[in-house]
């Protein structure tokens, strides 16, 4: 089980990513619907992945969370600072429940369910109190079931009575009685009364009887309506009170190995309202040929709801693994109607032959007929594990007794609709006459539209939607029936198609590795080659060369990672650090697209947080500053990156206050780092804050401006190849900028040789190139070289690198541009050009930080690719 | 290799380093390599040969005979480097060994291991786990993750030491 909590764990986090971004992007538009919907979508899956795979602390508070978002998406609640806050706090906190070696304090988790607990209260207060003051009797109703659905322990049954209830006030008493007293009385009478009944026919048989009673008791209380309300509760019933679902669910033979558990499926499916699970199990194979973790059984569950999301919801996980069919069987409750409870084995029967003849459901044993175990009816079985539900009976009976007294006709057609398709099959007289009595309805259903009498004209409008809706359903099964029959391998081409993949880092690697390795080979090929002509394995060398290529450029391109991936941790940042500082401060990103390598962008999360977080602190300047200094009250900090070159550039800024030289300059020259009384450029001065003794002071004096750490920004930018910059004006701002090579693991470089030994420099730093005389450099004093009548300080690997070999005549030196300032190292020779893929020297060789890495050479020995900044760094520290 | 089926096994891979027999557990032991073009890397300790290209890895080196403290020869046709791995700091990393020859692969059972002989401080015997007597020759068993995670250079008792010490 625990790789499928690992992936949850990976879902999960790519989800919260989502969540937090979702958060701050509505606390912009708060008016955005679509947001706020997948937000509670976002929620919901967590929620759902967290009880399946056993964070149930993650359900706990998830579910408080989307129970106040779908308050928002109803529409009954408004996103407030407040909210977003907690959001964001929760999903912090979910970010930790996550992490398998995270403590977790149990007191404080209860602390935090509780709050959220508090706060949907609040929401669900004003909700109510919000339906007060309405007086549409729609959005009441509709209130009232998001509210009661999101009651823990009120049963489904409720939230259909409700919703298809027309008298508010009683319900509204009734269910707050409900809230109030538990142990009612009148629950447990029932509770008992259902145990007594265990056959679910027998159930519904009792629950017909109940509702015919009731009608008989208290006729007065739906008779008695003006046309007018009649009309609304007309209204009610046709736009968004329950529908009947046909929910067909074949799980794929291999489900339980996946982890999946169907029935917590069909339990979850239960929880959603009235409902009837019936399984086929005609389709298990006898006892010798059954494989005990494979899933023979299907169901068929006809589910009586008004969330038709919730129904996917349910089956998000499974999606790829099974065969699901959810239909619209009816608007409005099913079990109501007498004659669909009547005949439902039949139609179970009959849809059930017909997924078998789409191939859909395959027989193990042909010669047996289909059975039907009918497994839970949810209208009144397991009454002991919900209390409450029993007691909505009594609302149920109040509210079949009321619906049925108000039956839409096309209610009724459409009901029809369906016994006309049993019939087709069952051919029972029964029914026969049935249709007949509504013969005039069912053989014109087709041209409805015109058949609508003069007096419906006010519910002409709806019905022709509903048919409509149910034309395009019924469109719908036909094409995917038609599909089902081309694909004859059924299940299995129930696949869509995926347009990207998650593939994990590991694997990425490996595929990258696989290919430097096929790249060195492939130069091995090539060395061959030339020295044994022949040209056909030339021509196959060269395809060969040419593959290679474009399958270098893949993968590397695979390794890739937009910087949007990590801006969102940035945006946190800005956000939270504003709120800390009380500094009104926008965050802008451009080319957030750009794409650099995985590794980079990983190593480059702290420098560019490091960097905001100066820019909020020091750069930003306080609200009333900006004031007198007459710009613009809410400051901007922004984040750039573009490519450049072979390089990519990212640049952090501010338009804050800048930098003060000056400043700089007195603090670096106190401390040692500049000297006084000497001329500096203004580059060489704002450097200085890249000088690891220069932050501290800045801590100690508690001057303020930047420079905190900026020296690690500095270092860790260098480990990427990079280089960093900085300039500023005083009051416009402060950019830094930062660059980077493309990627890490291959460079240009030049290979060469020095004594026996080749090195790979990288071609970025090598200014230019000259020959040079050994006598000529025997000659020179204080390693210093005159090139181009410009003295140049040098470095003479072959001593350093302690070279014993013969000394060649003609040396060839490298000018290298070193911090703006020009430098040169000697080798033996140039060999030339050389791509290299870089491969780390490992822990053994960590000490040895001269060199970068190692790269294989064609004829597969290993060259050591020189870091030439650490080797200028090196090699002077030891002069001096 | 499989990493989940590493258990004290009692094959053991023996081996010549300056004239003294060795022995490691073959579970350490992934590949056993020709001589080939070792590529130096500069301002390394002196043990450290320097890296090889294993099928596309590179692969760092370590002269056994330095590290060990032995009398270092000419490199021979009988050298091979064998490639180990070796745990250090909690993290296993592989590299390759330099030794004079490579002798057998023994089968023995744990009760012939004899504990390290202990005499005196005057020789580190934390490197090896126990003395294998085979043919009156003592062959040592070498702790290989305790041997090859240091820097320093370790220095081993002759075998006519520990004959002499018996």
């Amino acid at each position: 089980m625990d790789q499928f909590a690992q992936k949850y764990i990976e879902e999960a986090t790519e989800i919260i990513a989502k969540l937090e971004q979702l958060i701050l992007e509505v606390e912009k538009q708060p008016q955005n619907l679509d947001m706020i919907n997948e937000i509670f979508r976002l929620m919901h899956t967590l929620k759902g992945g967290g009880a399946m795979f056993g964070f149930s602390k993650v359900t706990d508070v998830t579910h408080e969370l989307e129970s106040i978002y779908d308050y928002i998406r109803n529409g009954k609640a408004k996103i407030d600072n407040e909210l977003l806050n907690i959001s964001l706090d929760i999903v912090d906190y979910v970010k930790v429940l996550i992490n398998p070696n995270a403590q977790i304090d149990e007191h404080e988790h209860e602390l935090k369910v509780n709050s959220l607990t508090a706060l949907k209260e609040k929401f669900k207060k004003n909700c109510s109190s919000k339906n007060t003051e309405n007086s549409d009797s729609n959005s009441k109703i509709k209130d009232k079931n998001v509210k009661v659905d999101k009651d823990k322990d009120v049963s489904n049954e409720q939230k259909i009575t409700i919703d298809e209830s027309q008298n508010n006030k009683i319900i509204e008493d009734e269910t707050n009685s409900i809230d109030e007293k538990q142990n009612d009385e009148i629950i447990e009478d029932e509770i008992e009364k259902l145990i007594e009944l265990n056959n679910s026919d027998e159930l519904i048989k009792n629950f017909n009887q109940k509702v015919e009673n009731k009608v008989a008791d208290k006729p007065i209380n739906t008779i008695v309506q003006t046309p007018e309300e009649i009309k609304k509760i007309q209204n009610i019933e046709n736009k968004k009170s329950v529908k009947t679902y046909k929910v067909f669910f074949k799980p794929h033979i291999d489900i339980l190995k996946n982890g999946t558990d169907p029935l917590l499926l069909l339990r979850e499916l239960y929880e959603l309202g009235l409902s009837k699970v019936f399984t086929v199990t005609d389709t298990v194979p006898v006892l010798d040929k059954l494989t005990y973790d494979n899933t023979y059984l299907c169901w068929l569950v006809l589910l009586v709801t008004d969330n038709k999301n919730a129904i996917d919801d349910v089956f998000i996980f499974v999606e790829d693994d099974a065969f699901i069919d959810i239909e619209v069987l009816y608007e409005g409750n099913a079990f109501d109607d007498e004659d669909f409870v009547l005949n439902i084995d039949k139609f179970v029967n009959y849809q059930i032959k017909k997924y078998k003849k789409n191939c859909v459901i395959e027989e193990f044993i042909p010669s047996t007929s289909t059975k039907i175990t009918p497994e839970s009816n949810n209208t009144d079985a397991e009454p002991i594990k919900n209390e409450k539900k029993v007691d909505n009976l009594d609302d149920k009976n109040k509210e079949t007794e009321q619906s049925q007294n108000v039956v839409v006709k096309d209610k009724e057609k459409i009901l029809h609709e369906k016994i006309l398709e049993l019939e087709k099959v069952t051919k029972e007289t029964q029914l026969k006459e049935k249709q007949k009595e509504h013969n005039n309805n069912n053989s014109e259903k087709n041209i409805t539209d015109e058949k609508i009498k003069p007096e419906n004209i006010s519910e002409k409008v709806e019905k022709i939607d509903i048919f409509d809706e149910q034309e395009k359903e019924e469109n719908k099964f036909i094409e995917t029936e038609v599909e089902k029959n081309l694909n004859s391998d059924k299940l299995s081409k129930q696949v869509t198609t995926i347009s990207s993949l998650r593939v994990s880092a590991e694997k990425v690697d490996t595929l990258m590795n696989l290919v430097s390795e096929l790249i060195t080979t492939q130069a091995r090929l090539s060395v061959f080659v030339e020295s044994n002509t022949n040209p056909e394995l030339e021509y196959i060398a060269e395809n060969i060369q040419k593959l290679s290529r474009q399958l270098r450029d893949n993968a590397f391109e695979l390794s890739m990672v937009p910087l949007q991936s990590v801006v969102l941790r940035f945006q946190r940042l800005v956000r939270d650090l504003s709120a800390q500082l009380n500094k009104n401060i926008e965050f802008k990103t451009e080319g957030s697209s750009t794409e650099l390598d995985k590794r980079i962008i990983e190593n480059l999360i702290d420098p560019i947080m490091h960097l905001l977080r100066n820019s909020l602190d020091h750069g930003i300047e306080h609200k009333s500053t900006r004031k007198k200094l007459g710009k613009p009250e809410r400051a901007s900090v922004f984040l750039n990156a573009f490519y450049s070159g072979t390089n990519v550039f990212i640049q952090v800024g501010d338009d804050g206050r800048g930098i003060n030289a000056e400043e700089i300059k007195s603090i670096a020259i106190k401390k040692g780092l500049l000297k006084p009384n000497v001329e500096y450029k203004v580059d060489e001065i704002l450097n200085v804050i890249f000088e690891p003794g220069f932050s501290t002071s800045f801590e100690v004096s508690e001057v303020s401006g930047r420079g905190v750490g900026l020296d690690v920004v500095k270092r860790k930018v260098s480990e990427l190849r990079g280089e960093i910059k900085v300039e500023t004006e005083l009051n416009f701002g402060t950019v830094f900028t930062i660059k980077l090579p493309l990627t890490l693991s291959i460079i240009d470089g030049l290979l060469v040789l020095i004594g026996n030994t080749r090195y790979v420099i990288p071609m970025s730093v090598v200014h230019k190139i000259y020959a040079i005389d050994h006598i000529d450099l025997k000659k020179s004093h204080y390693n210093l070289l005159v090139l181009d009548n410009q003295q140049v300080p040098y470095y003479y690997l072959r001593e350093e690198f302690d070279e014993k070999s013969k000394i060649l005549e003609k040396e060839q030196v490298l000018v290298i541009n070193h911090e703006d300032k020009m430098v040169a190292i000697i080798v033996d020779k140039v060999i030339g050009e050389y791509q290299a893929v870089i491969k780390t020297l490992g822990k053994l060789y960590h000490d040895q930080q001269i060199f970068s890495g190692a790269t294989i050479l064609g004829d597969g020995t290993v060259a050591l690719v020189m870091d030439v900044r650490k080797i200028i760094d090196k090699f002077s520290v030891i002069e001096k | 290799m499989e990493k989940d089926t590493i258990y004290q096994s009692d094959s053991y891979l023996t081996f010549k380093v300056g004239g003294e027999n060795f022995a490691a557990s073959v579970n350490k032991v992934l590949n056993i390599l020709e001589m080939s073009k070792i590529t130096k890397v500069p301002q390394a300790p002196e043990y450290m040969l320097g890296v090889i290209n294993l099928r596309g890895q590179v692969l760092p080196v370590i002269d056994s005979r330095i590290k060990f403290g032995m009398p270092v020869s000419e490199i021979t046709k009988n050298s091979f480097i064998i490639v180990i791995e070796v745990l250090i700091d909690e993290k296993i990393v592989q590299l390759g060994a330099l030794v004079d020859s490579v002798n057998e692969v023994l089968e023995v059972t744990q009760d012939t291991i004899l504990p390290p002989p202990s005499i005196g401080n005057r020789y580190k015997t934390d490197f090896i786990s126990g003395v294998l007597n085979v043919n009156d020759e003592f062959i040592m068993v070498l702790d290989i993750d305790k041997a090859f995670s240091t820097d320093e250079i370790i220095q081993f008792q002759t075998n006519n030491e520990i004959i002499n010490n018996k």
